[in-house]
């Protein structure tokens, strides 16, 4: 008998059809309405954003090498920390928050997807539009140079001539209206679409935070909404907002900035501190200790956060009784701050503790957080403030708590879900070499500036006196930075030779201790075939360890996979949609219509309405995917099902 | 300082803990893991840890909130009294009797040592801070505002005569990072001798035919324009006045450039040579009228 070649053998019809949309190609991901793809869109982005504000830092390290230095003009130099500033704060560190609300928490809830997909979709494109526009200013006629905070009176016409601040201003109007629908997205989304079973206080802390994070973004925004409106009407329509020359006061702004401003740092820190909660619980094997006190100090932080703002204010010369009152509600915000840390150390003691690279970048939070947080505790007491206020010391602590904190917590989240997202592990050793680069290079940057701040270098300044006697301590604070540097470099390698060479993950490569880690890596488009049962907190650890009659667990990990006769034979997702993007582009045009031209707006206007008239109108309900099903051909392998990143095996 | 200690030992303490349980409690290498249990939490240790550092805080907070208000209180009545005007990008300062200007100069201030010194700090164009590192805390000029901070320089050697160099400490503009003043203190007597002769009028001309043309470039071209000299004609109020320029040691303040006939040359010619994006527009003047103008400044001692 000849032998039959595999060609000839009938293979069972393999349902290997890609749905419509789902398909490769840059055009499935400008319409994708998957929050898993918007997450990667995200990351991607504030990653590069990220690159872009890193360069203007090390510009403004080198030329703050020594006293004198001519790199670049004071103009420039001004460009370079307005744009730096806003560039991480809200085109990185937000939307890289953003990045893992949107893949990470509807997993995490048991969730298919986000309440609202096309509106997610949406709130990326105006991020991007937003950052673009920002961005732009550097080609015409330059970049805002007036601050991250843009002071009035500095900013009105008569001060500011050009369009940089018009940039500014609008970019950030964009910017409030991607986090405000982002903020309602994900608030309704963790609400009302949590798996069954999945009570709130069994949700995990990442949720939680999240949840938070959304009531900060819906109740701050509107207030640099307003702000920037008034500067615009000043601008552009000649009202009187700011005009002191009209009797107005300038401190309208400054109230109004920091009303919005010190929420938004809560903004940027409260997911990170999610991201360590998570990582310390599975690189402990411990549940988190005092689950409930640390999802409240979240609570707390974020209630109390509204009641600060006045401590940037120190030297505004509010009187005594206000400086009083915000001084010991900022040292009330320390409490639940510390809180979350000792309840981070309680889980990892008398835990199994893993040392992973996740959790060095966990462990470099907590440790770094400490620092700034302390540093904080300084400034809220107003008499030390007025030296230490608008020098570098406050440079040093913010840093401290944005990158020690924030940054060191979000590379903390990318090495833990980095499996999840491409179904490949990062190198270990390369990882850890990343941290070790990272926390030096940092600390050698930042710490020395405590000193130069308070020997009396002011902040936001391209050169200083040799006199002062800060020339060693910028030189150290340069070289750092390019230490600094270095591993971002380390870790963009690691990023590119792990996704074509890493090992490959599977479902569950840490033993994770919540949903997201139930399904494969990377998920399905649909998520779950199943939605696992929810018993309990730490979901996942329940099933893996499911306990006896006796209300043991079992002492050894077990798989958990869904019922063959709970898979459903089909699951419909969202339809991918060109809209989103349209509208975005027509708010684009029609914001930078009043730098360019009033055709561009009207033109925005239109695009804008159009797209939201068929948005309105298309019809709902996305192509089938097939999970799969043992009943159906081709069930004994793993059909190629739609997902997030193609599966590179 | 007693803050940063607190601070410094409360950051050992955490930090150490953070050390000795990640040390104590780390996987070792072919132990078996087990199930992932562990104590939920424990209300009494969480109290504990909510109640110690609150009463830290507590104690911090007792401390310092009498001290906001002894800052915010009024100055002794014997106190020197000056206006602070901040502008784009140089101080403008006025000494005041009651309501009375005694007299106006910029950027270099005088104070008697051991006597409190009482500052109204305003802006005339956009916000900027005053700020002497090495003597007090910083206050903010805001314009249509008006704010107070009073302190009593004391110089270690009471006969001295010590400079306390300041400069601006809210972002102003391009040159915020050049905005520089320095306060001199010096004994009481050197002190009344200083303000006397800053109430006096301009120095009158002698009889050099340099200083004489310069007295008339200065005061009859567009220099007068924008700055004023007690007892000319020149009365702008647009930048510093110069009635006194000549006895300045620097210019803007010693961190920026000492007052000598070049530089005071080299600025008039281009400001922004010195300050980038100075508002004095750079001053086309002949080499022969330019240092006439120079003589004629340095003069005005």
């Amino acid at each position: 008998m000849a032998a039959i070649s595999p060609a000839q053998v009938a293979q069972p019809a393999a349902r290997t059809e890609v749905p419509p949309g789902y398909q490769e190609g840059w055009w499935s991901w400008i319409t994708t309405v998957d929050a898993k793809r918007i997450g990667i869109l995200y990351g991607v982005s504030a990653f590069i954003f990220f690159i872009i504000a890193g360069i203007e830092a090390e510009i403004m390290r080198v030329q703050l090498f020594q006293p004198g230095m001519k790199v670049v003009s004071a103009d420039l130099f001004n460009q370079l920390f307005t744009m730096h500033g806003t560039a991480m704060v809200f085109l990185v560190i937000m939307p890289m928050g953003a990045a893992f609300f949107n893949f990470i928490v509807p997993l995490m809830i048991g969730a298919r997807d986000v309440a609202f997909p096309r509106l997610n979709a949406w709130s990326y494109w105006v991020f991007l539009a937003g950052g673009l526009l920002l961005h732009m200013s550097f080609i015409f006629g330059g970049a805002p140079n007036v601050g991250w905070f843009g002071y009035a009176n500095l900013t009105e016409k008569q001060f500011s001539a050009g369009h940089g601040v018009d940039f500014w201003l609008f970019g950030l109007q964009l910017l409030g209206f991607a986090s405000l629908a982002a903020a309602f997205n994900f608030m309704i989304t963790i609400i009302n679409m949590r798996a069954p079973g999945m009570k709130m206080m069994r949700m995990p802390p990442f949720a939680w935070m999240t949840l938070f994070t959304t009531f900060l973004m819906i109740l701050a925004f509107p207030v640099l909404t307003v702000a920037l409106f008034e500067l615009m009407f000043d601008r552009f329509v000649g009202t009187n907002f700011f005009e002191t020359a009209a009797g107005s006061q300038p401190l309208l702004w400054v109230h109004l900035f920091w009303i919005f401003g010190h929420p938004e740092v809560y903004i940027l820190i409260l997911p990170a501190m999610g991201v360590i909660s998570e990582i310390v619980t599975t690189f402990s094997h411990k549940p988190l200790f005092g689950y409930p006190v640390v999802v409240f100090s979240g609570m707390a932080i974020a209630f109390f956060g509204f009641g600060v703002w006045a401590h940037h204010m120190f030297s505004v010369g509010m009187g005594p009784i206000a400086d009083a009152v915000f001084a010991i509600f900022t040292m009330i915000i320390a409490i639940p701050t510390g809180v979350k840390v000792f309840n981070w150390i309680a889980t990892l003691w008398g835990g199994n503790v893993d040392f992973k690279s996740p959790l060095y970048f966990a462990l470099g939070f907590i440790s770094m957080f400490i620092l700034g947080g302390l540093t904080g505790i300084m400034h809220a007491e107003p008499t030390p403030d007025l030296q230490q206020h608008g020098t570098y010391f406050v440079v040093a602590h913010f840093h401290y708590v944005l990158y020690g904190g924030s940054i060191f917590g979000l590379f903390a989240g990318f090495h833990y879900w980095f499996p999840k997202i491409t179904g490949r592990m990062l190198n270990e050793r390369l990882a850890k070499l990343t941290f070790w680069v990272m926390l030096i290079g940092f600390n050698i940057t930042f710490m020395p500036m405590h000193w130069t701040g308070l020997l009396g270098m002011p902040r936001r300044v391209y050169t200083y006196s040799p006199n002062l006697g800060v020339t060693e301590l910028n030189e150290m604070s340069t070289i750092g930075s390019f230490i600094l540097a270095a591993s971002i470099l380390i870790f963009i390698y690691n990023f590119f030779v792990s996704l074509r060479h890493g090992e490959i993950a599977g479902d569950d490569p840490w033993d994770g201790s919540s949903l997201e880690w139930a399904t494969s890596s990377p998920p399905p488009v649909y998520n779950f075939a199943v939605i696992p049962p929810v018993y309990s907190r730490e979901a996942f650890w329940a099933l893996k360890y499911p306990r006896d009659g006796h209300g043991n667990p079992s002492p050894v990990r077990q798989t958990w996979k869904p019922a063959p006769e709970e898979i459903p034979i089909s699951i419909h997702m969202p339809r991918p949609s060109i809209w989103p993007p349209v509208v975005a582009l027509g708010l684009f045009c029609v914001l930078s219509g009043f730098i360019a031209s009033p055709v561009l707006t009207a033109c925005g206007l239109v695009i804008m309405f159009t797209g939201i008239a068929a948005w309105a109108m298309e019809p709902a309900g996305g192509p089938p995917s097939y999970p799969p099903h043992p009943s159906r051909p081709g069930a004994a392998q793993d059909l190629p099902t739609p997902s997030a990143v193609p599966a590179r095996k | 300082m007693l803050t940063v200690w607190i601070a410094v030992a409360i950051g050992v303490l955490i930090e150490g803990a953070l050390i000795v349980t990640i040390v104590r409690f780390r996987r070792r290498r072919g132990e078996p893991v087990g199930a992932p249990v562990g104590r939920h939490g424990s209300t009494p240790i969480e109290i504990l840890w909510t109640a110690i550092p609150a009463l830290v805080l507590v104690f911090l907070g007792i401390l310092v909130v009498p001290l906001i208000f002894e800052t915010a209180a009024a100055a002794p009545p014997n106190a020197v009294k000056v206006r602070v005007i901040g502008h784009q990008w140089w101080w403008e300062f006025r000494y005041m009797q009651g309501n009375k200007v005694l007299f106006t100069t910029a950027n270099e201030l005088h104070l008697p040592n051991g006597r409190a010194a009482d500052f109204s700090i305003t802006s005339a164009d956009v916000i900027h801070s005053f700020w002497i590192p090495t003597m007090f805390g910083k206050r903010d000029a805001i314009p249509n505002h008006s704010n107070d901070i009073w302190f009593t320089p004391k110089n270690p050697d009471p006969n001295a005569t010590v400079s306390y160099p300041g400069q601006c400490a809210e972002f102003c503009g391009p040159a915020h990072s050049l905005m520089y003043l320095n306060a001199i203190v010096e004994p009481e007597a050197a002190y009344d001798a200083w303000v006397r002769h800053q109430e006096s009028k301009a120095a009158p001309v002698v009889a050099s035919a340099l200083v004489r043309r310069g007295e008339q470039v200065v005061t009859q071209g567009s220099c007068a324009g924008c700055h004023t000299i007690d007892g000319t004609a020149a009365a702008g109020q647009v930048g510093p006045n110069l009635t006194h320029i000549g006895s300045r040691a620097n210019l803007s303040g010693p961190q920026l450039a000492a007052n000598t006939p070049a530089n005071l040359a080299r600025w008039i010619h281009n400001s922004s040579d010195f300050k980038p994006g100075s508002h004095m527009p750079p001053q086309n003047l002949s080499k022969s009228d330019l240092a006439a103008a120079v003589a004629y400044l340095e003069s005005l001692k």
